[in-house]
């Protein structure tokens, strides 16, 4: 399109820290011509916590509150992470039960961290109304994990060999209620966003990126998977229990904002088949009926086996990370989410490296903004779907 | 020409599809005037908290052993243990026990790991005060006895999605009292029995 030549003076402007649409504490050095975006540079640190140093001076048992509080929207993926670290380099089992729970526990959190995403990306565009459904059911999820865990956010559910308790009478029941409720609210997001006019004129071709940048960029989940790699470390690294369960990796091939809406999205129900299908398949079934088994079998029943427990051994607050070193992943609803760990034989982690997912996905954000708009920033910079907490750590 | 009757049918068909897709998304916003809201009025209203909920630490004097576990699995040493051994009796007899609410995080640790039990988390999560030394609570203000929801006349209380029946996933649709979704293992104990009676064996 043919434009009259306005060249203005290169404009610097800072936005955030406290910007709403900042998500948290992140800042923006944009340098601006007239509204063209020339350069961006973020700048980082504001929440930043020291959660690697700290974990060098404590046991898993006292450093398991903390991890919540890197990604507190997806707070069960860091604690999985953290008790998955110790537990690999330790061979500590796992029952299968608790697997079951652990998976449950994770995808419930991974729709919960997807439709914050939802309700924030939309508003940052200008869509307030999905906010607040969104909130609605995001609710449940958090009333879900308050009955099995005890807090809403800051569960400390997750142990090394285990969970910390089994899930209460009637969570099952409830679990599955909530699914069978929750997929038709999905529909009614997709009915108010995804044809929208305005928000398609707001995301589609913005922020493209190409599949070789989002590999080379070492971008991880719906950030890769947007731009057209079929890459899930659920599938990749077949981790819990999730080679039992019937699902398909969702990716999407244009690489812009609105296919990682789309992935997003289809991932929410992705991962509510997989908590459904997990209920279903769940050794022992809700706990009241394995209670009533073992009540029925009496001390020496199959139901009191390994396989049925919720954890394998109550681990010690003297728990001690084995000599070695290795990394361990999974993947986090904004990517891979992983941890470097050195032992030295003694109870406090020698090295306790965390790869958040958001932190490296940001480092694409200047390559995406240049050259957009200024108003595309907040478009661009809510579907990498950052969370300070983990930026920064 | 054509080129101009195609912008104007391309424009026409533009404005159309937005208005019906617009039209869409309100028929969306519109259905929810028929849905009852899900706020909680909070002073009026109270959740009731789950279970394992995990609010306020309850402590019993007598039970504790001066083991001092709470003290290792807290995240930053919380608990202030005050103890004397006890020579003659070869005993720890514990002074004082404090924990400061202001510090606390509430991850339960202590009570989890606690041998004799003395440990206990309460429902109550309210606990504003004017001057943050007042969360400094020792162990008289630790041994009192949680607030009730339930008991408070001026309160309607509500409860959460997982304590509702099967089915019903708004704590305003059943009183709180409803029982709530699962069957109790003895019922089921009882289907079972029933079951392999009905079944003859062999």
């Amino acid at each position: 399109m043919a434009t009259i030549e306005t060249r203005a003076e290169r404009m610097i402007l800072n936005m955030g820290p406290h910007h709403p649409s900042m998500h948290g504490v992140l800042r923006l050095i944009v340098t601006l011509d007239g509204e063209n975006v020339v350069d961006c540079e973020p700048v980082l640190g504001y929440l930043h916590r020291s959660m690697e140093k700290i974990a060098e001076n404590r046991t898993v048992v006292q450093y398991l509150p903390y991890v919540t509080r890197w990604d507190y929207l997806a707070t069960m993926f860091t604690e999985a992470i953290t008790v998955n670290a110790p537990e690999k380099l330790a061979d500590v089992p796992v029952p299968k039960r608790a697997s079951y729970i652990r998976m449950i526990m994770l995808e419930l959190s991974r729709v919960a961290s997807h439709l914050l995403w939802l309700g924030t990306f939309v508003a940052d565009i200008g869509a307030q109304t999905p906010f607040f459904y969104v909130f609605r059911e995001r609710e449940m999820i958090y009333d879900l994990f308050e009955a099995a865990t005890g807090m809403r956010m800051m569960h400390n559910y997750f142990r090394v060999g285990g969970v910390a308790a089994d899930l209460p009478y009637g969570w099952v029941d409830k679990c599955e209620d909530f699914c069978q409720y929750f997929l038709p609210k999905v529909d009614e997001y997709e009915r108010l966003i995804t044809n929208n006019p305005i928000f398609r004129r707001r995301v589609e071709g913005i922020g493209t990126i190409t599949r070789d940048e989002a590999i080379a960029w070492g971008l991880s989940g719906p950030m890769l998977r947007g731009s057209g790699v079929q890459w899930d470390l659920r599938r990749v690294d077949r981790y819990e229990c999730y080679d039992e369960l019937d699902w398909e990796v969702q990716w999407e091939t244009a690489g812009d904002c609105l296919a990682r809406y789309f992935v997003r999205v289809r991932e929410m129900r992705e991962s509510t088949k997989m908590v459904l299908q997990c209920l279903r398949q769940m050794p022992g079934g809700p706990y009241e009926n394995l209670e009533a088994q073992r009540i029925a079998g009496g001390p020496k029943s199959e139901w009191n086996g390994a396989e049925y427990q919720f954890i394998s051994k109550k681990p010690s607050p003297t728990f001690k990370v084995p000599k070695g070193e290795h990394y361990v992943r999974v993947e986090a609803p904004k990517g891979e989410l992983g941890v470097y760990l050195i032992g030295e034989d003694s109870v406090f982690p020698w090295r306790w490296k965390i790869r958040p997912p958001g932190f490296i996905n940001l480092q694409v954000l200047p390559q995406l903004v240049r050259g957009m708009k200024i108003a595309d920033i907040m478009a661009i910079l809510g579907s990498v779907d950052i969370i300070m907490g983990e930026v920064d750590r | 020409m054509f080129g101009f009757l195609k912008q104007v049918g391309d424009y026409t068909r533009d404005a159309v599809q937005a208005a019906k897709y617009i039209g869409q998304g309100m028929a969306v916003t519109f259905d929810h005037m028929r849905r009852r809201p899900i706020t909680v009025q909070y002073p009026y209203e109270k959740l009731i908290p789950s279970e394992r909920f995990r609010g306020r630490i309850h402590f019993e004097f007598d039970k504790c052993i001066s083991c001092e576990v709470c003290v290792r699995v807290c995240p930053i040493n919380l608990p202030v243990v005050d103890y004397t051994y006890n020579t003659t009796m070869k005993k720890k007899e514990l002074k004082s026990y404090s924990i400061d609410f202001g510090v606390c995080i509430f991850c339960g640790n202590c009570v989890e790991y606690c041998p004799t039990n003395c440990l206990s988390m309460t429902e109550e999560y309210d606990l504003a005060t004017y001057d943050r030394h007042d969360l400094n609570f020792d162990n008289v203000a630790l041994g009192r006895m949680p607030y009730k929801v339930t008991d408070d006349p001026m309160v309607t209380p509500i409860r959460e999605l997982t304590y509702l029946p099967k089915g019903v996933m708004g704590g305003h649709e059943v009183p709180h009292t409803a029982p709530r979704a699962g069957k109790r293992p003895e019922d089921i104990l009882e289907e079972m029995e029933a079951a392999s009676v009905e079944m003859p064996v062999g």
